[in-house]
This record gives C-alpha cells, sequence and structure tokens, in this order.
C-alpha cells in the first residue's frame, strides 16, 4: 500500500524486532514528543533563539527518518541547513510546514498501521 | 523439559530523544539486553560509573556532557571499564571524517537513521553473541 506519510520499508524493519503494539507505541511517542517540540518551536524564533531551533530540528530529523516519515525528516534537514547557511529568515515558515507534516501523520497514522 | 535460563546483557544507551531511547530498548531487548538510559552525557556517565555494562550505545549529540566528552572520559578510565565495547551514532556522521569517531574512542559507529540489522549484527559483535 502506498502512502506519502511513512515509508512502509521501515516500519516491516521494525517489524523483525518488535511486536506491531511496540511499534504502534513508538509511533504514538513520537506523536507526543513531536507535538510538544512544536509547542515549543511556536515560541521561539530564529534572532533569539537559533540553537534551540536547531536542536528541536535535530531532533525531530533524527526520530522522523527513524520510523519512516522521510518528508518531515527532509524537510527539517532542509530547514537546519537553511539556517546555519543563514537563508532562513522566517521561524514561522518552519513552524507552518512542521505542523502540516505532523498533521497529515497524526491524522492518519494509526488507521495506516493497522491497514499494514 | 529443559529450562534455559535467559543470560541479559547490560547495555547503557545514552540518546537524549526519548523516541530513539524507547526504540532502542525495544529492539535490543529483542536481542535480550537489558537497558539503562541517559538523556545527557553526564547522566551516562554517572550510570556508567553506578552499572557494569557489557556494551554502551552513545549518541555523540548529548546535552550537558557531549558523546564525544562522555567517550573519551570513558577511555581515560585505567581499570577494565575503560575498555567497554561502545558503538557511537550521530545525526551529523556525513559532516564529519570517520576518523573523528574513532579518535574519540568509539570501537565502531553508526549513522541514523539507524539501519537495525547492522545495529543487531553490532551488538553480537560487542556482547560476544555473534554466530
Amino acid at each position: 500500500m502506498n502512502n506519502d506519510i511513512i515509508d512502509f520499508e521501515t516500519y516491516n524493519e521494525l517489524l523483525k524486532y518488535a511486536s506491531k503494539a511496540d511499534v504502534l507505541d513508538i509511533y504514538k511517542e513520537f506523536e507526543h514528543e513531536t507535538g510538544h517540540f512544536l509547542s515549543l518551536l511556536k515560541s521561539l524564533n530564529l534572532e533569539n533563539d537559533s540553537p534551540e531551533i536547531l536542536s528541536i530540528l535535530h531532533t525531530i530529523k533524527g526520530n522522523a527518518a527513524s520510523l519512516g516519515l522521510s518528508a518531515m525528516a527532509e524537510y527539517s534537514e532542509q530547514s537546519e541547513r537553511a539556517i546555519n547557511e543563514s537563508r532562513m529568515s522566517n521561524e514561522n515558515d518552519i513552524y507552518t510546514k512542521l505542523l502540516e507534516f505532523y498533521s497529515k501523520f497524526s491524522d492518519n497514522y494509526e488507521r495506516l498501521l493497522k491497514l499494514w | 523439559m529443559v529450562m534455559t535460563e535467559v543470560v541479559y546483557k547490560n547495555v547503557l544507551v545514552a540518546e537524549d530523544s526519548s523516541v530513539i531511547q524507547n526504540l532502542l530498548k525495544k529492539i535490543l531487548l529483542f536481542e535480550n539486553c537489558k537497558i539503562t538510559s541517559a538523556k545527557d552525557g553526564q547522566t551516562a556517565l554517572n550510570k556508567f560509573e553506578d552499572g557494569e555494562f557489557d556494551l554502551v550505545i552513545m549518541d555523540f549529540n548529548l546535552p550537558a556532557i557531549s558523546g564525544f566528552e562522555a567517550i573519551q572520559k570513558i577511555r581515560s578510565l585505567k581499570t577494565k571499564k575503560g575498555k567497554v565495547p561502545i558503538i557511537g551514532i550521530s545525526g551529523n556522521a556525513k559532516n564529519l571524517p570517520t576518523s573523528a569517531f574513532f579518535e574519540a574512542g568509539v570501537n565502531d559507529y553508526m549513522q541514523k537513521p539507524l539501519d537495525y540489522d547492522k545495529l543487531i549484527e553490532l551488538v553480537k559483535k560487542y556482547t560476544g553473541d555473534s554466530e
């Protein structure tokens, strides 16, 4: 089954070493932790808080990639690079785009994982 | 019926993301590893001092004390504990030369996202459980 939210191959890799219930728990934890990071991100600005923003992007990138959320991981990496190269001036753009990825994930992952 | 007692390997996982920490806990339990977790470098060092570990898995990018520094402190120990196998993990590995990780004192390192098959292979290798 194809979708642009979770990479099925990564999910299958996880199932080699953990039960479906355990893997679902990990996705739930990702949902919880990323929701917390997004709330933090909303309150930060690039002018004063770029180390915190970079740290959040770095963690979201690693977590998303580890769970097969490739689009979210790639966007976080691109934003991280853009900030480091001073090409990013509006933190709201990052927040809005990540929230979009997050909402799509949050609304669909349980249904998708049950189908597989 | 002969019951075989499971021998658990003690693994210290230093990783600031609770998602990755939990992921490693569940995957390594599959390989009979008992995980002790730490979310920053200083806590990792404290737990390392207090425990006996067969393996350490250390993220390089940790708060309080970086993974690099924590590894160097472990390697500076003159006791047997200082020789514990360490697998370094990093989300920025491609930005650093390979030599930087080995100079820090790791036995092996992996880039995130982790290749879980490779991780299990390394865990078996360093806990003496390879077939």
